[in-house]
């Protein structure tokens, strides 16, 4: 039996050590993964690979908790660990929202499909990113640098509570980036693309020609914006990156409960966005980077639509805040969120699974057509810099596009927009067909009109100054 | 924390499995570490964790030139650490067979033999946890005066150790302990929401910890600060004279300009200053230092390739100097390595890594700078923000305040500074001559290449004369119930 079979047994036997040692309730939540990367920086290709195991213990006496984790699957290194959480537990005071661990549910019919990701070629992944790169600097010369990275993940997790739930499932997923930078001018400008998921694709070539080529729109020579109001298309990836900072906060049941986020319970089934907009959660979504068929407490995956035609419709739930709110728990307890990239050293809290942006019919073309005053907006810098709790926000795009009686005419530097994100849903009016995926987000081309923009003066650009190659 | 000595025949396990592979070079690093965290919120315990971290890292060049390949693994046994040493050599061959790049080869020698502590008698592992958890609750009562409606306070520990050898001969240990606090206020009051947070920490025990927190009464100045910025004034947004505290100055020295100075952004191109070495980036009472010997700071003496970090003068007197600095690095720039070569843990490969970054401290007071701005703004404290190695930056200050001839007025809501900072550093007409440094320990650190890094951010109050200010306007509860 391979390390990776054997985590079931390690966790249903550790629950019981908790138990037997003076634990009233335990979790154990362990996981055994390997990670590859691999990266080209433009001067050298790195690999990288590690094989992370370890596990996260929840204890309770009671409702005084604590959690403790352990980079070793050794069973007498995991109990010293045990018996350190039991020691915790004691000294504090009692947890009054502390309701216990879930129990075994219906799980739905799931399968990770790890092959692909386990059988990588590394040698052809190399290649391809060598290949994709070449490529995509022989755009433009002004191109100083693409850099390529692709990484991979597989594994095992498994989960076992003193409730009688007992689980285990395969884990994986893929992600391929690409970063195109270079100068016109006096300005630098820098886009990036993004692919993942567990359907693995080799096709890095277009990938690394996307990033290219809107960092190579940008150089021309820029013409002034008027600042004002006008209509605002964000490019797919940029939109995804949109909702990820508006929706870091908003969205979580326990926050909505305890009226620390601008959304509350009362505001399930009102109009929070415009009709063009609907947002999904999904934990099973196919070829997804976070589907599973359950989340990290156990929970069966579900999916969640969150805002459907504009009404919000759905709080994202862990087993404790659902209790709490008298509603089933959506599968969104999740660990390993923040700054800890390994999933075992940290509680399980509400997190967002693989988000879906329903997408419309129209081309982006077709959008831009449409368009008779706007901008095209790529990378919303800035967006994680609002107050993720109202979701007020500023942004400062680097790459945009002005847009004249339904056509591209010519780069913008010097804008930004100021605004507040649940406002902005409202003024979606239009969605394309073009969805891309970025960090778990997939999203089309997203329309926001009648936005206030502001520009500052800018610099000069053109060939006045011979570009900075570097 | 314990360390044993258990591991040791791993390591030499190790060392031998390369030498029989006749590998060009390799380097073995063992990591333990140790963390500790609690958090209080509105008068009870909402976390305690612990987590033990052990492992090890291996790095490979198979052949004079190659690449190198990194593995690493949690699972410390022969059969496992034999297996990745196979991957990891066999890595590095494939990458010098299918690559066409420069060749890597590494700057200088390090040293030999070092075994360095920097520890604590009262790291909060030693602490009774039961004070910590009274400490953190009374703390949060402080403050949560009147109009506070939520309030926490996390303090956090970490002890790490590392042991490093390399076929070169080199065979060092370094432990070193630090601790760290954030502590936070939310209030809402007549449809007006506002957070305000502040951290400490450092390479330092936790009694001196509690000094620091005590000597700045921070619990009330939390509670206090708040309850200002709800009341924050919105201004327009526009150019104005504006003056940064030492954490908004650290994080520029760090984000925006240090990251430029990284010798990986260097040799990659990615950095607007790559080849511009003895340039004059910003007037003469103008330096920016990297320094891993601050013994309040964080301290990083010893690199994970086995370097001795020292003062390291970035920016000297507005011209630029000096890069940050690993080995491989520093042979394509000509150069030495400066000691910043470092990783999170064994799970990941050395990287270059900023320790203690600010400005150096000049000739004015504070009351100084602001008696000579008109119509401008204090900047106090940031509450983070993006930017890259292009320059280009857009931070967010914490509390605000007008200057109106010569003196602070009113507080002012949150505003946005966003530009370059090649541009910035040309317009500081003053720096300022007292000295802080800001450490997160456990609550944050440095985010790079998806690994995290216990840095110092500081130095002095900065004036800089006309620039770009964006105003966010003050977050009020839209009326969410009324759009049924």
């Amino acid at each position: 039996m391979s390390d990776y079979e054997q985590l079931p047994n390690i966790t249903e036997k550790l629950v019981r050590y908790g138990l037997a040692n003076g634990a009233e309730e335990t979790e154990i939540f362990c996981v055994k993964e390997k990670r590859i990367s691999i990266s080209h920086d433009g001067e050298a290709i790195d690999t990288n690979s590690s094989v992370t195991a370890g596990i996260g213990v929840r204890v309770a006496i009671g409702k005084k908790w604590a959690f403790t984790s352990s980079s070793s699957l050794d069973l007498q290194n995991a109990g010293t660990e045990i018996l350190e959480a039991i020691r915790i537990a004691r000294i504090r005071e009692d947890d009054p929202d502390f309701s216990g661990f879930p129990l075994e549910g219906h799980i739905p019919a799931f399968k990770t499909r790890l092959d692909d990701l386990k059988n990588i070629q590394i040698e052809e992944i190399i290649s391809s990113l060598v290949d994709a790169r070449r490529s995509a600097l022989d755009l433009d010369k002004n191109l100083s640098n693409v850099q390529g990275s692709f990484q991979v993940k597989f594994g095992k997790r498994a989960i076992s509570n003193s409730s009688g739930l007992n689980y285990s499932y395969n884990r994986g997923s893929y992600t391929t980036s690409f970063s195109a930078v270079g100068s016109y001018g006096e300005n630098r400008f820098s886009e990036n693309s993004f692919t993942g998921g567990t359907k693995l694709s080799y096709d890095f070539e277009n990938l690394a020609l996307d990033a290219a080529q809107r960092t190579v729109d940008m150089f021309q020579q820029s013409t002034p914006v008027q600042g004002g109001n006008m209509d605002v298309i964000m490019e797919p990836f940029a939109a995804a990156i949109f909702f990820i900072g508006i929706s870091r906060v908003i969205f979580k049941g326990n926050l909505a409960l305890t009226n620390r986020s601008i959304l509350t319970l009362n505001d399930l089934g009102t109009q929070v966005g415009s009709k063009a907009l609907t947002l999904i959660d999904d934990g099973l979504l196919d070829g997804g980077i976070k589907a599973a068929p359950v989340d990290d407490e156990g929970t069966p995956s579900s999916t969640t639509p969150i805002i459907k035609n504009g009404i919000l419709t759905n709080f994202l739930f862990d087993y404790s805040s659902a209790k709490k709110a008298s509603v089933e728990p959506t599968g969104n307890a999740l660990r390993g969120i923040g700054h800890s990239a390994r999933s075992y050293t940290s509680l399980p809290t509400i997190g967002a699974r693989d988000r879906v942006i329903g997408e419309g019919e129209k081309t982006q073309a077709e959008l831009i057509s449409q368009t008779d005053n706007g901008i095209l907006i790529g990378y919303p810098a800035g967006i994680f810099l609002g107050n993720p709790m109202t979701t007020d926000f500023t942004i400062f795009p680097t790459r945009v596009l002005r847009i004249k009686n339904g056509e591209i005419i010519s780069p913008v530097i010097g804008v930004s927009m100021a605004g507040n994100g649940l406002q902005w849903l409202k003024k979606i009016i239009s969605v394309g067909n073009d969805s891309k995926m970025m960090e778990s987000v997939v999203s089309p081309s997203v329309v926001f009109s009648d936005i206030a923009v502001n520009s500052s003066k800018p610099k000069k650009t053109g060939m006045k100054m011979p570009p900075m190659m570097g | 924390m314990e360390v044993t000595n258990d591991y040791i025949e791993f390591m030499d396990y190790a060392i031998t499995a390369l030498n029989q592979r006749n590998v060009y070079y390799g380097d073995i690093r063992y990591t333990k570490q140790l963390e500790l965290k609690l958090i209080a919120r509105d008068s009870k315990i909402a976390e305690i964790i612990r987590s033990v971290e052990t492992g090890i890292g291996i790095r490979v060049q198979s052949e004079k030139g190659a690449p190198l390949a990194f593995v690493s693994t949690s699972n410390i046994s022969k059969g496992s650490l034999s297996e990745i040493i196979e991957e990891a050599n066999q890595s590095s061959r494939t990458l010098a067979s299918l690559s066409s790049n420069d060749e890597v080869h590494f700057a200088g020698q390090p040293i030999e033999t070092q075994h360095l502590v920097h520890t604590s008698k009262d790291s909060i592992f030693s602490t009774d946890l039961k004070d910590v958890k009274d400490y953190a609750l009374a703390h949060v009562d402080e403050i949560k005066q009147e109009d506070v409606s939520s309030a926490s306070c996390g303090l956090a520990g970490t002890i790490q150790y590392k042991h490093i050898i390399t076929t070169e001969g080199s065979d060092v240990t370094f432990i070193v302990d630090g601790v760290g606090y954030k502590g936070d206020a939310t209030m809402r009051k007549m449809g007006k929401f506002q957070t305000y947070a502040d951290r400490k920490g450092g390479t330092f025990g936790i009694r001196d910890l509690y000094a620091l927190l005590e000597k700045g009464n921070l619990a009330e100045e939390i509670g206090k600060t708040v309850s200002m910025m709800i009341e924050g004034k919105s201004i327009n947004s526009g150019r104005y004279d504006v003056i940064i505290d030492p954490a908004f100055a650290g994080l520029l020295a760090h984000e925006s300009f240090g990251h430029m100075t990284e010798a990986d952004a260097i040799t990659t191109r990615a950095s607007a200053l790559t080849d511009r070495l003895g340039e004059r980036l910003a007037p003469d009472f103008v330096s920016i230092i990297d320094d891993p010997t601050l013994q309040h700071g964080a301290w990083n003496l010893l690199d994970d390739e086995g370097v001795i970090g020292k003062q390291n003068i970035i920016l000297n007197k507005g011209i630029l100097e000096s890069f940050m600095s690993d080995r491989k690095n520093a042979y394509k720039l000509g150069s030495v390595s400066t000691g910043s070569s470092r990783a999170s843990d064994y799970g990941y490969p050395p990287i270059v890594r900023m320790s203690n970054t600010s400005f150096l401290p000049h000739d004015h007071s504070f009351d100084e700078m602001v008696e000579d701005v008109k119509n401008g703004l204090f900047l106090k404290g940031h509450a983070g923000g993006e930017s890259g190695t292009t320059g280009k930056f857009s931070f967010r200050s914490q509390v605000g305040y007008l200057i109106e001839k010569g003196e602070l007025t009113d507080i002012i809501s949150s505003v946005t500074l966003n530009g370059n900072i090649l541009d910035y550093l040309k317009k500081i007409d003053a720096v300022g001559r007292d000295f802080s440094l800001e450490v997160d320990c456990g609550f944050g650190g440095c985010g790079k290449g998806g690994q995290r890094a216990l840095v110092g951010l500081g130095g002095t109050y900065i004036r800089f004369r006309d620039i770009s200010v964006t105003s966010i306007a003050q977050p009020r509860m839209p009326m969410m119930g009324m759009m049924k």
